[in-house]
């Protein structure tokens, strides 16, 4: 993997992601509800939650896929509420979903080529010529594409298309696509959901990997021994709203996440 | 022998033999050639020209536009205008026309873009009939159901086998672009795009740009198409941008293989060359024709370039079309 980019040295740098007041509603459902947090560059944080807490919802919100109804989003300093999913990505914003997408009609070296072209900033007009510059930028990219195979172990299918790919396979293809681009920050949407072991086991490692080399890594995952084992600081989200947010320890202690996760002395009388 | 060798002895003969087919029918046909020539050899380019420009929309930027024939009128009207009310030449016939289709595709595209897949289809559609009520109502410009005549063969292309050989050219330009834009880093683009457009958003491409580019394209090609027609046939009608080109081109690329250049090809051809092989059966000629796009939905819905595919394959290893999954592929979950 390469070297870590230079980081700002400007303080609102160091907060990779900052979210204020944020509120997202579906017709009558409050999804997410006045949810504020803040990630510093170089942390770990694991979002937890049951389900239909709002965490994808979030997720979307800081990546564009949504737009927030009320608050806003500061990734590196810059307010990003509003722009569009594209405009994100290209600060270095990498986001693997909860479902495994990848484009099937490629390859799966074509895919991890398409995952970085747009960030490397030849104009529109080159491409379409074909220009050497253009084509000296696909080596390039060719070059990085194989060490995240690598890491992945998927070197020996480059030349496979998307769609023949197991699903497991597909997983990693899809985190491999986002390593390509060496982001910044990386946003993980139940990475572990649907594999079996031997991956989890293998995603695990590479998200340490990547947070080693000084990456922000947010991930949400209902595996609570994998999120216990590789997040230092957990947020905790139910019904849209956040009810912890602390050291995994004093989380898995806490009182309002063990009601949210089994009910409350209450709602088990009733 | 190397895939590449192959692919370039496969383009080289084909292009000799299209280069030789005046020759050809002139020698093979001789009572027949200029019939020939005219209604297959002609016939045929000028639909794969056409259909070509269209795929880039509807199979590479998965944008399925009705207005596409608008732009062919576009071409047509403005050589037809120029050509018989100035005495333009057919180059600038052809700047000006591929001027105002690009022009009023950016707009269209500006327009409709952010509508969904099926509402995109319906405001094209709207398009494609305005496009046919102006071309009936302005009688100043258009002559209306009168239709615009008399107009003149492209200077030194006056005969048919100068109008083959310009149309064979317009064919070649439309392929080259084609190529350019459905392989490298804008063919990826926009295969992202048409699979998962959310996903290629992640990865900091705007599919606005890549589905303007290919649709903009498209129409400037078929204007260009559209320009050769009316100097080829020497008449303009409302009709040449009515919604029935708009069937014709749906068909050829679903016949052929939508989004595959051999498969659009060969559809453009089989679109030519069926309806007038079952001319000969007369009345039975629509049920033939309509026998035959019944059996390709049916057992080929990947069109013939999936037939082509599927027996590649044999020899050469998996293939998908649109990733639809072959027979005896290893698609199976091994997780």
């Amino acid at each position: 993997m390469n070297a870590a980019p230079a980081r700002r040295a400007s303080s609102s740098a160091d907060i990779a992601l900052d979210i204020r007041g944020l509120s997202k509603r579906f017709l009558g459902v409050q999804a997410v509800g006045g949810v504020d947090l803040r990630v510093r560059s170089g942390e770990l944080v694991g979002l937890i939650g049951p389900n239909g807490s709002g965490k994808t919802t979030l997720m979307n919100c800081i990546t564009g896929i949504m737009r927030a109804d009320r608050g806003e989003v500061l990734i590196k300093g810059l307010r990003t509420s509003g722009w569009p999913a594209y405009r994100i990505a290209r600060l270095r914003v990498g986001r693997i979903f909860q479902v495994v997408r990848v484009i099937p009609t490629l390859t799966v070296e074509d895919n991890l080529l398409f995952a970085v072209q747009d960030l490397q900033g030849d104009p529109l007009w080159a491409r379409v010529l074909h220009l050497p510059a253009t084509r000296r930028l696909d080596a390039e990219a060719r070059g990085r594409a194989e060490e995240c195979l690598s890491l992945v172990g998927l070197q020996d299918r480059r030349r496979q298309p998307a769609w023949s790919l197991s699903y497991g396979q597909r997983k990693l293809l899809a985190f491999a696509s986002t390593l390509m681009a060496d982001p910044d920050l990386l946003l993980l949407d139940e990475p572990m959901a649907a594999v079996n072991p031997a991956v989890i086991e293998h995603l695990a490692r590479l998200i340490r990997t990547f947070h080693a080399a000084g990456r922000t890594v947010v991930i949400i995952e209902h595996n609570m021994k994998v999120i216990f084992d590789l997040c230092p600081r957990l947020v905790v989200l139910d019904r849209g709203a956040k009810i912890a947010d602390g050291p995994a320890e004093d989380v898995r202690r806490d009182r309002a996440v063990i009601d949210a996760y089994f009910g409350t002395q209450r709602d088990a009388r009733s | 022998m190397s895939a590449t060798i192959l692919r370039l002895w496969w383009i080289g003969a084909v292009a000799a033999v299209l280069l030789a087919l005046p020759a050809i029918v002139r020698v093979g046909a001789p009572g027949m050639s200029n019939y020939l020539l005219n209604n297959y050899g002609i016939g045929s380019l000028v639909w794969v020209a056409f259909a070509l420009s269209y795929d880039l929309s509807v199979g590479h930027a998965g944008t399925v536009t009705l207005a596409h024939p608008a732009f062919f009128g576009i071409g047509a009207y403005t050589a037809a205008v120029l050509s018989t009310g100035t005495h333009a030449p057919f180059l600038a016939a052809v700047v000006v026309a591929v001027v105002l289709a690009g022009a009023a595709a950016l707009v269209v595209g500006a327009l409709f873009f952010r509508l969904s897949d099926v509402f995109f289809a319906i405001g094209t559609l709207g398009v494609a009939f305005m496009a046919n009520i102006v071309a009936v109502n302005w009688q100043s410009v258009t002559k209306g159901a009168l239709c615009i005549t008399q107009i003149p063969h492209p200077q030194g292309a006056a005969d048919l086998t100068g109008r083959y050989y310009l149309i064979l050219a317009i064919a070649a330009v439309t392929a080259l672009v084609y190529v350019a834009l459905t392989r490298g880093r804008v063919g990826r683009a926009l295969a992202a795009v048409r699979g998962d457009e959310g996903l290629a958003q992640t990865f900091g491409a705007n599919p606005f740009v890549y589905k303007m580019l290919a649709f903009v394209t498209g129409a400037m090609l078929a204007a260009l198409v559209g320009v050769f027609q009316a100097h080829h046939i020497s008449v303009v009608c409302p009709d040449t941008l009515g919604t029935f080109y708009t069937l014709n081109l749906l068909i050829i690329v679903f016949l052929g293989g939508v989004g595959t250049m051999r498969g659009v090809v060969l559809g453009a051809v089989l679109f030519t060359i069926i309806p007038e092989l079952a001319r000969f059966a007369q009345v039975l000629a629509q049920l033939v024709y309509g026998v035959v796009l019944l059996v390709v939905v049916l057992y080929a819905p990947d069109g013939v370039e999936g037939v082509l595919q599927r027996a590649l394959h044999r020899r050469r290893g998996p293939v998908s079309i649109w990733g639809r999954e072959t027979a005896g592929d290893p698609a199976e979950p091994k997780t």
